[in-house]
């Protein structure tokens, strides 16, 4: 089957700060670029969700991006995410908060996240960072389809 | 700082050619490695024969469709082995198979790209990967599992 280009733009944000609001504004609209936001405010009910949503049948989003604080104090959420047959296709960027030691990161990238984020302080986080992170997730990567699960 | 090591495998000359191209436009300092199929890449990351001072890799850029072993069977055997799972692989192919994608991220493929057909277009993409994975994300750096079979063959952080 060949892919059909037409799939919209959908991120699900999880972390504490991500539901505060803190960015979730500005990515709706990056660069000119509509993208449908959803944010769960723990990993625990994102973990829910997706699997559950997938054993639905329900469609789910391009992109997970999750606070390093919601993949669980032992990575505990990313490992079953990327552990889970529905929903381990699904691209995880973890963002870092700053200082995190290089075995978290090791660890992470282990456990199969996708990539790594390093969380700054100041504008250039949400200014630029942030939108090019999804500049290339939805406008070079080729992500699976939306409503693609299973195999 | 050391240059980036990326290692391409990929059996088509042509592609090979506008990778080596693309990459030493760049701004940032890399080494590009080649190999010519997943049994291949397999030997050089585990520094075997007359793979022994092969650096290791940063970033892998992986084709799909190849020879001996290809871009499927490669992801299998290297995201399953501690010492080689953490190095990101960007898969770069001419598939736009659903199944390819799909595939290709159980797999754990870092990253599924399309290769464009024309060819300034596939130098920007080739540009875009790099920055993405050298500008914009952190990277697990060189620190490997001490007690794997290649633990000593991590390069310098």
């Amino acid at each position: 089957m060949e892919r059909g280009r037409s799939d919209p733009a959908t991120l699900l944000l999880v972390g504490a700060e991500f539901a505060a609001g803190v960015v979730t504004e500005t990515l709706r609209t990056t660069r000119g670029r509509e993208i449908q936001v959803g944010v769960c405010a723990d990993g625990a009910s994102a973990l829910a969700l997706l699997t559950e949503g997938a054993a639905q049948g329900r469609a789910r989003p391009g992109l997970v991006l999750m606070e390093l604080e919601a993949a669980g104090p032992d990575l505990s959420v990313l490992q079953e995410l990327k552990g889970h047959a529905l929903v381990s296709c699904l691209p995880v960027t973890i963002v870092l908060p700053g200082g995190v030691d290089d075995d978290v990161v090791r660890d992470v990238y282990r456990l199969h996240a996708n990539c790594c984020v390093r969380e700054s302080a100041g504008g250039a986080w949400t200014a630029e960072t942030l939108p090019r992170l999804l500049d290339f997730w939805f406008d070079v990567a080729t992500l699976p389809a939306v409503g693609c699960v299973g195999g | 700082m050391r240059p980036i090591e990326i290692m391409l495998v990929e059996d088509n000359a042509g592609d090979i050619r506008l990778t080596q191209e693309a990459l030493s436009d760049s701004k940032i300092r890399n080494n590009l490695s080649v190999a010519r199929d997943g049994l291949e890449a397999l030997r050089m990351l585990r520094r075997e024969g007359e793979h022994a001072s092969v650096a290791r890799p940063d970033l892998i850029i992986l084709d799909l469709n190849m020879p001996r072993m290809d871009g499927r069977e490669f992801l299998e055997v290297m995201k399953s082995d501690p010492a080689l799972s953490t190095i990101p692989v960007a898969v770069l192919t001419t598939s736009q198979s659903e199944a390819d994608v799909l595939k290709a991220y159980k797999l754990h493929a870092n990253c599924y790209i399309t290769k464009p057909l024309s060819m300034d277009r596939f130098a920007e993409v080739v540009q875009a990967v790099e920055d993405f994975w050298f500008a914009i994300v952190t990277l697990p750096g060189s620190g490997e599992p001490q007690d794997g079979a290649v633990s000593n063959v991590a390069g310098e952080s």
